[in-house]
């Protein structure tokens, strides 16, 4: 069976989320290392976008083995309540991602350590200042001190994604 | 030859007609057929679940019957209630008795 066509036929789950974001990431550090920032920026950001995903899915009961398409819209209507003016751009926002696990975290109670919150914040700010999903039909203009920023804001929150969805 | 714009199906005249219908079954619920409609606490205390079996999702996407749950889920419940749900399913008989859905 063709590749496409095997994928296809099963829906992804939040933990092919989790394995895509960790194999991306990898590959997004050996192109930057090789001299691709554009390609390389562009895969970090995915990596961000899934692991943002993820968190916010896990930290309102989600399991590992639910298909992801099922938990788009009520995150898309949660958000139009919570943030009218934050557009989730076919769902690939870094932005909107950002508020809603914010938003939904406090809701919960399971708020986020002052400090932890802060560089949270600013990470993914700076992405989100840099990436989103449209950059993928645009010639490669990042240059290597926006590899450099995506590196370490990524890095970050591949390394506190458990206090992420804690 | 006439050019035709089809619209998005989660946005189409048919989409329309399910959610139309959903909402009147959400809002005045029917002792007998469908659509079912089950919305059920998630595990470990975590987010609503809401499954919707109904043959007439037909060949509808996953993904879009899972938005037009979810618009009409919105036009009947509070912000609260909208804020707490984690999954909107939507399942043909067929395929809720293939995943071992509880919903008779």
């Amino acid at each position: 069976m063709a590749l496409r066509r095997a994928l296809e036929n099963v829906a992804e789950t939040v933990r092919d989320l989790e394995l895509a974001a960790e194999e991306k990431y990898w590959e997004g550090l050996e192109l930057m290392v090789a001299g691709h920032p554009g390609t390389g920026v562009y895969l970090m950001g995915l990596c961000a976008e899934m692991w943002l995903k993820t968190s916010y899915f896990h930290v309102l009961g989600s399991a590992p083995a639910d298909p992801v398409r099922l938990l788009l819209s009520p995150a898309r209507v949660a958000g139009q309540r919570l943030f009218p003016a934050v557009r989730h751009e076919a769902y690939h926002s870094l932005r909107f991602w950002r508020s809603m696990l914010l938003s939904q975290r406090r809701r919960l109670g399971k708020h986020f350590d002052p400090r932890l919150k802060k560089q949270f914040t600013r990470h993914v700010t700076k992405l989100y200042s840099i990436w989103w999903i449209e950059m993928r039909y645009r010639p490669d203009r990042a240059g290597i001190r926006d590899a450099q920023t995506v590196y370490e804001a990524v890095t970050w929150l591949r390394a506190h994604r458990a206090d992420l969805r804690r | 030859m006439p050019l035709k714009r089809m619209p998005p199906p989660s946005t189409g005249p048919a989409a329309e007609e399910l959610a139309r219908r959903l909402a009147e079954e959400w809002q005045q619920p029917k002792e007998a057929g469908q659509p079912i409609i089950v919305v059920r606490p998630g595990r470990r205390g975590g987010g609503t679940q809401i499954v919707v079996v109904w043959d007439d999702w037909g060949d509808l996407p996953q993904q879009d019957r899972s938005e037009i749950i979810m618009d009409v889920f919105e036009q009947i419940h509070s912000d609260e209630e909208i804020l707490d749900v984690i999954m909107a399913m939507g399942l043909t008989v067929r395929e809720a008795d293939r995943m071992e859905i509880p919903y008779k």
